[in-house]
């Protein structure tokens, strides 16, 4: 059903348009002198809660992250140290983009472990961060909660995380979002304080 | 690995020719004028082609502002612009086009590949029959940045390090930049 | 008068800084209202050894890179044409400031100065043509292009300007029918008049319908948003497309000046130019009996101060609308044009020449 149908042809007042376009100025105009105020209030030095942008301010101030937000891989250790990978493949035979590539090697200390890394590749390049390595892997092994979202290189060879990094990388928890013993959201938390680079 | 957001960065940043001579006097050279007057006035052809077209114009958004960067500029005209933002998937059809467009560019430009696709051929590099597997193959790129599709914190920090990179080069010297890719 | 070389050059120095630090400033002033309408910060970030200054250094790295940009010229396009067609362009943008009158007399030593780099007395005749020669500027660039898509921006461009002019002249006849002349420094010595003894005779009072044709038309006549179907900007292809470089840059400063230049017509013709209201030659004279003596550099000081604030709000005004309305479709711009705002200014005419027998 066409919408003129409905409505019927535009009367000679609604042709003329100037009540649109005076209540669109009226609120663009209202936003700009409201922000104006916040923005010289702040410059004063009357701070308020009130911002006069919406903007983080990347790379001083960081977003706050929710846990399940998938960013840059990192591999889990035992508590001996040893990594937990069993090189089962699982990972790399599930990932859609096929961009795991693992190569095994024999672990002669412990009878019940059979297998352990002897190289594990992640072409970043490839990846997609769907996250199903994750979820397909039986030794909670990899786990994709580093935190770090800022995967640029000037090279595609530079892309390639090997075990060595991923081992080495840690759970970075200042960029999430904290949560109380109820498990709701701390109100505070939005924009995070100035990180130092 | 003391700080995430430099984890793959390549050589460190050094000014050049900046000396200070005595207390009053600071001397820098033309080639840093020119550099800081091109990076504070990066303006992007954004070529969004893909899925990364959206977090591209989310981080153009008032969130993340990329504006404050002084690239906010946008201009339709490849003739006025100085990076091209390749965002999305690449198909063989496209690519000649990117590559016209790339050679209508004038002189300096950079290239920015965002997203997995525009690597690499993302997850379509082992069976895509019409994916152009990684935009390198026909425009030399400068900063890749990997993701699907990237966070505006890192296409952010992917603009950045195209600042570094200028800020490096020199003009008046007229050096080769070596474009090594794959 | 007998204004000495000197004083005219001194004018002439004076009024392209004062245009051409506007048109500069002007670039900043977009990028940072647009942030502040939508809830963003500009761009803050470029700094020279730390001082920030708000982000007016990016205007400065926007001129400073355009100027080291490759100028790029097609290979079979017009040259000597290509590269003269921004530089008429701005010329003509920024010769219509001769006339734009932005103060009274000011007495330096024994030569009174006229506050006006031209004292024509066909002043609103002259912006008339110095409007039309501005088509120019864009149909030369865009023909010497040797492009197909922005020749027909070009002549989208041409079409929208010539279709407006019509009106630009028809919107003003109601103004100069009540001031009885077309000299503007005599029009805004017109407008220091005291309406019952109180109220000042600006031109908005007196032709209310006039200033609102004048300022649509005059918006797209400077195609500027929401009357920028020439320029394209990512919808369809404009009449600068293979400009880069210094030549694209002289564009963009074009379209910038002809902000100002229709800010600065609008409060010359309607909203009393440098009149500041109860200020005359020699102080304030209000209408209830006090005077403020002031001294001529300090009258002269004010008035242009007073010129000078007008003309921003009036950029200002045209900055919101620019970014608050969306663009009209090119048959739109035309019907506007022709069906709609050259009758009513007609209509503006006469009601204007029936007012004036009535009060006579």
């Amino acid at each position: 059903m066409n919408v003129h149908d409905k409505y019927g042809p535009l009367t000679l007042w609604e042709k003329f348009y100037l009540a649109p376009i005076l209540a669109g100025l009226w609120l663009t105009s209202k936003h700009f002198f409201r922000n104006l105020g916040r923005h010289i209030l702040r410059a004063v030095g009357i701070k308020s809660r009130a911002m006069g942008a919406v903007t983080i301010q990347y790379p001083e101030f960081l977003r706050p992250l929710f846990p399940r937000l998938r960013t840059m891989h990192r591999l889990t250790r035992r508590e001996d140290g040893t990594p937990r990978c069993v090189a089962c493949m699982m990972c790399e035979t599930v990932c859609p983009a096929k961009c795991i590539y693992i190569l095994a090697d024999e672990k002669l200390e412990n009878p019940q472990i059979e297998k352990m890394l002897h190289s594990f590749d992640i072409d970043l390049g490839l990846c997609i961060f769907c996250g199903y390595c994750v979820e397909a892997c039986p030794e909670d092994a990899i786990r994709m909660d580093t935190g770090i979202l800022e995967l640029s290189n000037v090279s595609r060879n530079g892309m390639v995380l090997d075990m060595e990094t991923m081992l080495n990388l840690k759970p970075d928890g200042s960029r999430y979002a904290q949560y109380d013993k109820n498990g709701d959201i701390i109100s505070n938390a939005y924009i995070q304080q100035p990180k130092k680079s | 690995m003391s700080d995430p957001t430099r984890h793959f960065v390549g050589k460190e940043t050094k000014f050049l020719e900046e000396g200070v001579y005595g207390e009053n006097f600071i001397v820098t050279s033309v080639d840093r004028i020119l550099s800081w007057a091109r990076l504070s006035s990066i303006w992007p052809m954004t070529f969004g082609l893909a899925c990364c077209a959206i977090e591209m114009m989310a981080t153009a958004a008032s969130r993340y502002d990329l504006d404050r960067f002084g690239a906010g500029v946008m201009r339709p005209s490849p003739r006025q612009t100085d990076l091209m933002i390749v965002a999305g998937t690449v198909t063989l059809k496209m690519a000649d086009r990117i590559k016209r467009l790339y050679d209508q560019m004038p002189e300096p430009k950079y290239v920015l590949s965002m997203g997995s696709c525009a690597t690499s051929g993302g997850p379509y590099w082992q069976h895509g029959y019409h994916v152009l597997k990684g935009v390198d193959l026909i425009v030399p790129v400068d900063v890749y940045v990997t993701g699907c599709p990237p966070r505006p914190e890192a296409l952010i920090d992917g603009v950045l390090k195209i600042q570094d990179k200028i800020r490096k080069e020199s003009v008046i010297k007229r050096k080769l930049q070596e474009r090594s890719n794959v | 008068m007998a204004e000495g070389v000197g004083i005219i050059l001194a004018k002439l120095a004076f009024v392209l800084l004062f245009v051409l630090n506007f048109g500069a400033v002007l670039t900043w002033v977009e990028r940072k209202q647009s942030a502040v309408m939508q809830d963003r910060i500009g761009a803050n970030r470029a700094s020279i050894f730390g001082v920030r200054l708000l982000g007016l250094l990016h205007a400065l790295a926007d001129a400073i890179k355009m100027f080291t940009k490759e100028s790029f010229t097609p290979d079979n396009a017009d040259k000597p044409i290509f590269r003269i067609a921004p530089a008429i362009s701005v010329f003509f943008a920024l010769v219509g400031f001769a006339v734009i009158p932005f103060g009274d007399k000011l007495v330096v030593g024994d030569t009174v100065v006229n506050l006006q780099v031209a004292p024509l007395n066909v002043g609103v005749l002259y912006l008339f043509a110095v409007a039309g020669m501005a088509v120019y500027g864009v149909v030369l660039g865009a023909w010497a292009s040797r492009n197909n898509y922005a020749l027909l921006g070009g002549l989208r461009a041409s079409a929208q300007m010539i279709s407006y002019e019509v009106a630009l002249g028809v919107s003003i006849f109601g103004c100069i029918m009540i001031y009885q002349t077309v000299d503007l420094q005599e029009i805004v010595r017109w407008q220091g008049h005291l309406l019952g003894g109180w109220l000042p005779a600006w031109g908005v009072l007196m032709q209310p319908l006039g200033f609102i044709l004048f300022l649509t038309v005059g918006i797209a006549e400077t195609k500027r948003i929401p009357f920028d179907a020439p320029e394209g900007e990512s919808e369809i292809i404009g009449y600068f497309l293979e400009y880069s470089g210094m030549g694209f840059g002289m564009y963009f400063l074009t379209d910038f000046i002809e902000t100002v230049m229709i800010s600065a017509i609008t409060v010359t013709l309607f909203f009393g130019g440098w009149q500041v209201p109860y200020l005359m030659a020699d102080g304030f004279h209000f209408p209830w009996g006090g005077m403020v003596a002031l001294s001529n550099w300090m009258v002269a000081l004010l008035q242009f101060v007073s010129f000078t604030l007008k003309v921003m709000f009036f950029l200002w005004l045209q900055m919101t609308i620019r970014w608050t309305l969306p663009r009209f479709r090119y048959d739109q711009i035309m019907r506007l044009g022709w069906k709609y705002l050259l009758p009513i200014s007609l209509v503006n005419i006469l009601l204007t020449g029936f007012i004036i027998l009535l009060l006579k």
